[in-house]
């Protein structure tokens, strides 16, 4: 057992690249597995850990990414003994699905309604990333030739990528219209460059997060190394990843725009509201009275802020989506204290086509965005945002208020926007504008534990 | 059974702990000292209701009831990233306290050694204690601007 001291050494050959980096891939495959026979499934996933992208792998040769991960029900499926099984944290045992309740799943995003294969146990996921959709159709072939008579089978494959921006090259603009992206945490060790705003500030401006607040085995934000599942040999340098399949309701985010506002620069200016950025990028934070599109483009200032000097939320309302998902210094009183500890990397990617401009209807298509959040606790960090931050108000005062953008609302909801000399406005009956068609909790084993499934998980069990 | 009943946005928690022996005393003075001045750091904390402690059964019991805001894992798995000092200052004086720093275990030992509540009633349901003390700050400034221009 490497002491603390030791563990704070990480070693980016051993950590897969979605782990610690923020993928910038515009194409991408997930391919959902299911093991039909343990043994050769564990030799393959030992076979392909040095085919994984790691962390340091991604500044070498990053094209097309390679990443592997497991849901519980997998690493079972493989044959791995219980008492290891049983030192996973409950929800990950559990699974997306059975935390549905806590996780604001209900209604139009109730586990019952999710689409195939999320309507059933998924076991493993293998993420195929490149910067072509000819590497990544490659690639896939490469990856379903090599599975079949491997102990695998391809329950479905979600493609997602950058949707094209007018001059038909992809961009990074949502499917709500808002250009995607701009907030990663910045990790301790991940070779990233540290931006201002990434991180968490501090006297100096801003410092990057603990590792261990993504990867097991890594003193986390309290300093000390959490207890890991066992074997240590198992999870040390792993992670977990959430997966998210988000339908947006395109037709109705922009209808409700348009019935709420008086005019098209108040629709939007209702829009960077209910978001906290212009649909530009540039942050109410500091653009609160128009869009400022060179500010939305300079990477140096577009997240430099702490809204320590707007806790009313003048300027970027406290229930706006950016500020949720990361109220930096902007919470005042005890809930303000450990903001830090909720943090999530963001990979993700469109599916589906964009609606056009001037749709007069919902098309029907299935559109939305594939999300994959990174963290080392699912518990503390993906569904504490999730339950406290994105679906209800009472963290920071807003009563019964959730996320005006992906809260759970169900046509009763409201959006509180606070103004300076001017009664707050109100806008009241919103719908949801996202609802869930799936999802998974799987595991991001390291390099050196994938490598090890064929032997030891085989000697164990014999 | 359940060991947490909820009423609106409000739940409570009664837990049972055996003191260590010889440690009555000691717990008594930290009691005594966490919540005087208005409630100190458990003020600060800002989801908490009511909380009593009670030293019972010949100094060698301790009675923990209290009345909080939100769902018991996320608000309890919160204190202890705030205030593990003072967690483990109280239930130090326990009987097999894991400490407030590994969470599912401080989980575990609380809940585990929570009683079920078999009655549960709040007048205000729907009331957080920062809506509260927002409503009295409000009431209280519309006061005085009504003393003001009368």
């Amino acid at each position: 057992m490497p002491a603390p001291s030791d563990a704070s050494e990480l070693d980016r050959n051993d950590i897969q690249g979605m782990a610690m980096r923020p993928y910038r891939f515009p194409f991408a495959r997930y391919h959902l597995l299911d093991v039909s026979d343990p043994a050769r499934a564990r030799r393959w996933f030992s076979d392909v850990a040095g085919r994984c992208t790691t962390v340091a792998g991604l500044d070498a040769s990053p094209s097309p990414g390679f990443n592997v991960a497991l849901s519980w029900q997998g690493l079972s499926a493989i044959g791995t003994p219980q008492p290891s099984l049983a030192s996973f944290p409950q929800e990950f045992q559990q699974g997306m699905a059975a935390r549905a309740d806590r996780l604001g799943d209900v209604g139009d995003s109730a586990p019952a309604r999710w689409d195939p294969p999320f309507d059933k146990r998924v076991h493993a996921l293998v993420v195929i990333s490149a910067m072509t959709s000819a590497d990544r159709d490659a690639a896939s072939a490469a990856l379903l030739s090599d599975i079949s008579g491997n102990g695998l089978s391809t329950l479905a494959a979600i493609d997602a990528q950058l949707l094209p921006g007018p001059d038909g090259q992809p961009v990074a603009i949502e499917h709500f219209g808002y250009r995607d992206g701009i907030t990663q945490p910045a990790i301790e060790g991940s070779g990233d460059p540290l931006l201002p705003g990434a991180g968490v500030p501090d006297a100096d401006g801003w410092r990057a997060l603990k590792a261990g607040e993504f990867v097991l085995g890594q003193p986390d934000e309290t300093g000390a190394v959490p207890d890991l599942p066992s074997p240590a040999s198992l999870s040390r340098n792993g992670s977990f990843v959430v997966l998210r399949k988000l339908h947006q309701h395109v037709f109705a985010f922009r209808d409700f725009l348009r019935r709420s506002a008086s005019d098209e620069t108040d629709a939007a200016l209702l829009a960077a509201k209910m978001m906290g950025r212009w649909q530009s990028g540039a942050p109410l934070a500091l653009a609160a009275a128009r869009d400022d599109p060179a500010l939305a483009a300079d990477s140096g200032r577009n997240n430099d802020f702490t809204y320590l000097d707007d806790l009313r939320g003048t300027n970027c309302p406290i229930g706006a989506h950016v500020r949720r998902l990361n109220p930096r210094s902007g919470l005042s009183g005890p809930n303000g204290a450990s903001v830090h500890r909720h943090r999530l990397l963001r990979q993700g990617l469109p599916y589906g086509s964009r609606l056009p401009a001037d749709a007069a209807a919902d098309d029907g298509a299935a559109r939305g965005a594939i999300m994959l959040l990174v963290n080392a606790d699912i518990a503390r960090q993906f569904e504490f945002v999730q339950k406290v931050w994105v679906n209800d108000g009472d963290f920071a005062g807003l009563g019964n208020d959730k996320d005006p953008m992906i809260g759970g609302n169900d046509g009763s909801g409201s959006f509180t926007i606070p103004r300076a000399g001017a009664p707050r406005r109100r806008l009241q009956g919103l719908p949801a504008f996202v609802s869930t068609r799936g999802g998974e909790y799987f595991f991001l084993p390291g390099i050196a534990a994938l490598r090890s499934f064929a032997e030891s998980l085989a000697n164990t069990a014999s | 059974m359940s060991v947490v009943l909820t009423m609106g946005k409000i739940s409570a928690i009664t837990a049972i702990t055996k003191i260590l022996p010889d440690h009555a005393d000691a717990l008594r003075r930290t009691l005594q000292g966490l919540t005087a001045a208005n409630g100190g750091k458990i003020s600060s904390l800002g989801t908490i209701h009511i909380v009593r402690w009670v030293i019972f059964d010949n100094d060698t019991r301790l009675l923990f009831a209290t009345n909080f805001d939100g769902n018991v894992e996320d608000y309890m798995r919160d204190f202890a990233e705030r205030a593990p000092d003072g967690i483990d200052a109280i239930w130090g004086h326990c009987e097999g306290y894991p400490g407030a720093r590994d969470y599912p275990k401080l989980r575990d030992y609380i809940l585990g050694s929570a009683i079920e509540t078999t009655g549960y009633y709040c007048a205000y349901p729907n009331s957080t204690v920062a809506d509260i003390n927002k409503a009295l700050d409000w009431k209280g400034k519309f006061d005085t601007f009504l003393d003001q221009i009368g």
